[in-house]
């Protein structure tokens, strides 16, 4: 077993966070900006409120999850699915320090269908959104690209039930058109949302910018019959 | 700069865009803070406006510390203040935090949002007042059903400041309408935008208040969009003559002539309508004219 150097934790904006040691944009920013992508979060404190349920697929070592916690309240939940087993200790680590009752954390890929999924040399149980029985659903976050036909193809029962809201990051040139199809096959609507990476008002009050010129490449969908918009944003 | 409104509590109307507008006004409040009588009073009135106003023009630290200035001198004041005064300082806090609260990202601000309270902790007229314009700001920056649920939570604080200012409240309840109506489309968006204007026609106190004026244009401006042509344009007609009246008074004059633009335009595109768009190039020419006598830049 080996062990590194002990570090302190990180003070984020929505509350602290076990150390990080890995050099992923997201946590590059955790550990420069105290933030990471909160033009996201930004856009969806529109959205969210007292007593939602939220599911959101890979943890980001919690990042949004801590402001998703206390966005939703005492009487929401945030279900949390990360399916690679470190950065799954990290989300724990993190649900842990800040002590959010109302965090689920699961340890598991989300397809259409049960089964193994291998994932960098590692295997994670595969179940399907539907299997996680919520007793109400309004937003379903994806941080992890390109997993959105394969999310929604186990999703016909609770997106049929509950309608929730679909914010994604896209994975890229590749396979944009064909998530974007995917969700529309469900009935929804499709906006473009691109924020800069870079927030000069971060946390931190970090002048420098380590992602210069980058914009995310999202979306948020609203199922057709809900009669949400988002003026201003690019329909797709 | 422009005082307007309640004698000993007026409002704090700036126009233009530069941050040394503010600096005489502020120089001078800061010399009468510890006078006595009505000159003292008013100082310390006006000084967390100007503070919080002149933030918006400044970098982000200096804009800040001018925001946490302007929040602690209302708590200072809601403190030590005789109670007749209480109502009045306590909205000069809410609309104080407010404007502290506007310029953070949407997520912190949500919090910030939830710990002002709720309009249920106040109930004096100058209090729900500021409590309309706090859910007014929050219903701007949410979408769909959220932001409807906010503007009726704005409605409730309206009926109960209809208790004590009837027509205060018939004006605040029209601007609700207005942002209802932006959230709906084609016949309900008209139904929303036609309760607007019935609202404001009961508000006969404040029939030459600008404010008021500019709100009927914009009602009437809105509605012409979702009119045939010949009523469109006696809606244009009405909103004209609204927003040339606000105009009379020199603090609302360049939003005057913003609007009077803006109707114009759509009157001038309404099918069938011959024009030579003489009017809208002298009012663009009056507008150029008035934005010009602003100050542009540190001397």
């Amino acid at each position: 077993m080996t062990r590194t150097k002990t570090s302190p934790l990180l003070t984020t904006r929505y509350g602290v966070a076990a150390p990080i040691a890995g050099d992923t944009p997201a946590e590059r920013s955790l550990q420069l900006y105290g933030e990471w992508a909160e033009h996201e979060t930004d856009l969806l404190s529109g959205v969210v409120t007292d007593g939602h349920y939220v599911v959101e697929i890979g943890g980001d070592h919690g990042a949004h999850t801590l402001w998703l916690a206390r966005a939703v309240g005492d009487t929401g939940a945030v279900h949390v699915v990360e399916p690679r087993r470190l950065p799954f200790q990290q989300l724990c680590a993190n649900t842990a320090l800040n002590q959010l009752v109302n965090v689920h954390t699961h340890h598991a890929w989300l397809g259409a269908s049960d089964g193994i999924e291998s994932l960098d040399g590692e295997v994670a149980r595969r179940t399907t959104l539907d299997q996680l029985q919520l007793p109400a659903l309004h937003l379903l976050k994806v941080n992890i690209p390109d997993v959105l036909p394969g999310l929604l193809g186990g999703a016909t029962a609770t997106l049929r039930d509950h309608r929730p809201l679909i914010y994604a990051r896209l994975g890229g040139l590749a396979s944009a058109e064909r998530e974007v199809d995917a969700v529309k096959a469900c009935g929804y609507r499709v906006w473009s949302h691109t924020p800069s990476v870079f927030n000069p008002e971060n946390h931190a009050g970090t002048a420098r910018n380590i992602f210069p010129g980058l914009l995310s490449c999202n979306i948020i969908a609203a199922h057709a019959e809900s009669g949400m918009e988002f003026e201003g944003m690019a329909e797709l | 700069m422009y005082l307007s409104g309640d004698r000993e509590h007026p409002s704090l109307r700036h126009v233009g865009s530069h941050a040394d507008d503010f600096v005489p006004w502020l120089e001078a409040t800061r010399d009468y803070l510890d006078a006595g009588g009505e000159d003292g009073e008013l100082a310390r009135w006006l000084l967390p406006s100007l503070l919080y106003q002149r933030a918006a023009f400044l970098d982000r630290d200096d804009a800040t510390d001018h925001r946490d200035e302007a929040v602690a001198l209302c708590q200072a004041a809601l403190e030590r203040c005789p109670v007749t005064e209480r109502p009045w300082w306590r909205a000069h806090l809410l609309r104080a935090e407010l404007a502290r609260l506007s310029r953070q990202s949407g997520a912190s601000r949500l919090f910030a949002l939830r710990e002002l309270g709720r309009d249920s902790d106040d109930d004096h007229a100058p209090a729900l007042d500021a409590w309309i314009d706090i859910h007014l700001a929050w219903s701007g920056w949410l979408v769909g059903v959220a932001a409807r649920a906010r503007l009726q939570l704005a409605e409730e604080a309206c009926t109960r400041l209809a208790l004590a200012d009837p027509p205060r409240a018939a004006h605040r309840r029209a601007e609700i309408t207005l942002r209802h109506a932006a959230l709906e489309k084609g016949d309900a968006r008209l139904a929303r935008l036609d309760h607007a204007l019935a609202l404001l026609h009961t508000t006969d106190r404040d029939v030459e208040d600008p404010s008021t004026l500019l709100l009927f244009a914009e009602c009437a401006h809105q509605r012409a969009g979702l009119l045939a042509p010949d009523e469109a344009a006696e809606a244009c007609s009405f909103a004209l003559a609204h927003a040339f009246a606000a105009g009379q008074h020199p603090a609302w004059h360049i939003a005057s002539l913003e609007m009077r633009l803006a109707i114009q335009s759509t009157h001038d595109d309404l099918s069938g309508r011959a024009h030579d768009g003489a009017i809208a190039a002298t009012l663009r020419r009056e507008l150029a004219d008035a934005r010009s006598l602003l100050r542009t830049g540190s001397a």
